[in-house]
């Protein structure tokens, strides 16, 4: 296989409190993402998922670890065509765009750059691009500053060739919510836009991304294909994130999660398995002895960090 | 026996003269003890200021302007001076964000003890009591020691509880919910719908919750309200309403949600926008986004219209419905 275009490698990422209390965020967190590829990241508050969005984007500085695009490695100040290539979405996208380059010209050059369609048909690609994004044809010789800033921001999801969404969607009425998957979706059939969707919405997860990392407490508690996720949990905490998301036809809510209490603070965390004191499966071992991050016997590419990994959970 | 909560033909305007609007339009609903409705709807369609004016609690520039509330066969006043009296007891509400009710510098216990001694007359020690109880019961772990918390210890889904705990602890017969576990994560969230659902009925207490997602509503509610521009345009049974919906709106929503029981299936967004307020379109208002509306729904002021038993619909088409949610 090629190499990945996105490598999250051994991050750690650690804040100090306003007590000074160190805040282990991502712990010791890898992640491979493929061109073309839509990876999702879903977990709870705190569990350290926009932390590593913005380590990708370089808003923060790992303590140990390194994010790496096409096999190089991202360091503390970007070229502003990294900067383009990985884009966050739904921040001010004006700085990624060239202010001195019309729509075109932009557009073109990222088609160009990475030979995404031959040269005969660019300009078609580039009026295709424009109504994707809902931009009407004319803007083609406009430039950034012609734009308001929704447009902008449709204008760097189109130019981007990696894309961190951080629930993009959650704060958005239902029918707009629609809109903003279909055109993510669309990209990513169209253009093979490589996709990185930090979500706590289960459903918005697993109709956009192939492959889902679930995380607890700045670590990867289990992470494989969508199917393996959805149908074949082999973690107890991706089991109870599954019952607890709310079914449009359950017409109840449910009655046991199958998980204790709280999440406790990323100040605190608890000695051998994190997830050990909420589990409803924990045995002695999991009070002592930290599981690692391992795939499956039968499945080398679904990973959990479950000493109990080679039970099937059940739904 | 009268129903816990009974709201007719309210109206609510903002504005005056040539901005003047109704963001609430003739609507009537209600709710029997035990019972929970859901409001559902997308911004701007009226849910919450629905809610805002039967707790007696408009936002300045909201007014009543046409419409009862009766809580338990009790006409509750809708504006001025007794709007609050006449709601202990009777009426309390939780919202999405579990800090904006709470007293920062005072405990929580003495924040849930607070109802119990002034409105029930309850002895100090009585209401201390009383508060523990009330915090057990909404599921605040260890109350004892969360009692002598400020709000800031806890986590949100703690400080959620402790606002359900404070609205419970003047005994109303009704909650209203303003999208109280949006801003919770998924666990969190589902813990408090259970507990909702429990107090439903423990304690026979009405809920109205409102809320954007179709699957909350539906894992609590046993009746729906979808609203649409101030209006009401379909309500009844939730599974009735979810199963087969009577208005095309209601379907629209349901197409555009990703629901994780049916995977395969692509989200359509509603074509159009929500009208600017002050251009209401003639007849229904929601032709001009209808795929099934003709020139008859630009003219007739659709009214609600039974269209089954307990189920009613403001669509002149509803019958149509059927084929179309059939076909998927």
């Amino acid at each position: 296989m090629a190499d990945p275009l996105l490598r999250v490698s051994h991050l750690k990422v650690s804040f100090r409190t306003e007590d000074r209390a160190v805040v282990r965020a991502v712990d010791d967190v890898s992640l491979d993402v493929h061109a073309g590829e839509a990876m999702g990241i879903v977990g709870e508050s705190g569990c350290g998922k926009t932390t590593i969005a913005r380590a990708i984007i370089g808003q923060v500085q790992p303590d140990e670890g390194a994010v790496y695009l096409d096999g190089e490695q991202l360091g503390r100040t970007r070229t502003i065509s990294q900067r383009r290539t990985v884009q966050m979405v739904f921040q001010d996208p004006y700085s990624s765009l060239n202010p001195r380059m019309t729509v075109r010209q932009t557009l073109r050059e990222l088609l160009r750059v990475h030979r995404l369609v031959p040269s005969s048909q660019v300009d078609e690609r580039c009026r295709e691009l424009l109504a994707m994004v809902g931009l009407p044809e004319r803007s083609l010789n406009s430039y950034p500053s012609q734009f308001s800033g929704g447009q902008r921001q449709r204008l760097a999801i189109a130019r981007a060739l990696a894309i961190v969404a951080d629930e993009p969607v959650s704060s958005l009425d239902v029918s707009v919510q629609a809109t903003i998957l279909q055109l993510f979706a669309e990209l990513r059939a169209r253009l093979g836009l490589t996709l990185i969707l930090i979500s706590h919405d289960l459903a918005v997860v697993r109709y956009l991304c192939d492959r889902i990392a679930v995380m607890y407490l700045g670590r990867i508690a289990e992470h494989g294909s969508r199917d393996v996720i959805f149908d074949d949990p082999r973690h107890p905490y991706t089991r109870a994130l599954l019952t607890a998301a709310p079914r449009i036809r359950r017409y109840e809510p449910p009655d046991q999660l199958g998980l204790r209490g709280e999440p406790p603070g990323a100040v605190d965390i608890p000695a051998g398995c994190r997830f050990h004191p909420r589990c409803p499966i924990a045995e002695g071992i999991c009070e002592v002895e930290d599981p690692s991050l391992l795939g499956l016997d039968a499945d080398p590419a679904h990973l959990s960090a479950c000493h109990f990994r080679a039970a099937r959970i059940g739904r | 026996m009268a129903p816990a909560l009974e709201v007719t033909e309210l109206a609510v305007e903002f504005g005056d003269g040539a901005g003047r609007f109704r963001a609430v339009d003739d609507v009537s609903l209600s709710v029997a003890d035990g019972g929970a409705l859901g409001l559902v709807g997308e911004s701007g369609c009226g849910k919450s200021i629905t809610l805002r004016a039967v707790m007696g609690l408009l936002p300045t520039g909201a007014r009543v302007v046409g419409g009862r509330v009766l809580a338990g066969g009790t006409e509750l006043p809708l504006a001025g001076s007794g709007v609050r009296a006449a709601r202990r007891r009777r009426v309390a509400m939780v919202f999405q964000d579990p800090s904006s009710g709470l007293n920062p510098v005072m405990r929580v216990g003495a924040q849930v003890a607070e109802a119990p001694r002034s409105v029930l007359g309850l002895s100090r020690r009585r209401a201390r009591a009383r508060a523990l109880e009330l915090l057990a019961m909404c599921g605040v772990p260890d109350p004892e020691r969360r009692a002598r918390a400020y709000p800031h210890q806890l986590s949100g889904g703690t400080r959620q509880r402790v606002m359900i705990a404070i609205a419970l602890s003047s005994d109303p017969r009704i909650l209203l919910c303003d999208e109280p576990t949006t801003a919770l994560d998924v666990t969190i969230q589902a813990q408090i719908l259970r507990l909702l659902h429990d107090l439903r009925e423990r304690m026979g207490l009405a809920i109205v919750f409102v809320t954007h997602s179709l699957a909350v509503v539906g894992e609590l509610c046993d009746s729906l309200a979808v609203m649409y521009a101030g209006r009401i345009v379909e309500i009844g049974a939730t599974r009735q309403v979810l199963d087969r919906p009577g208005h095309p709106y209601t379907l629209g929503l349901l197409r555009s949600a990703v629901d994780l029981d049916s995977p395969v299936a692509e989200p359509v967004s509603i074509p159009g926008l929500l009208h600017d307020p002050l251009h209401r379109p003639s007849g229904c208002p929601f032709h001009p986004r209808c795929w099934l509306a003709g020139p008859e729904c630009s003219v007739t002021d659709v009214q609600l219209e039974a269209i089954g038993a307990g189920r009613r619909s403001a669509c002149l088409h509803h019958e149509r419905l059927g084929e179309a949610a059939s076909r998927g």
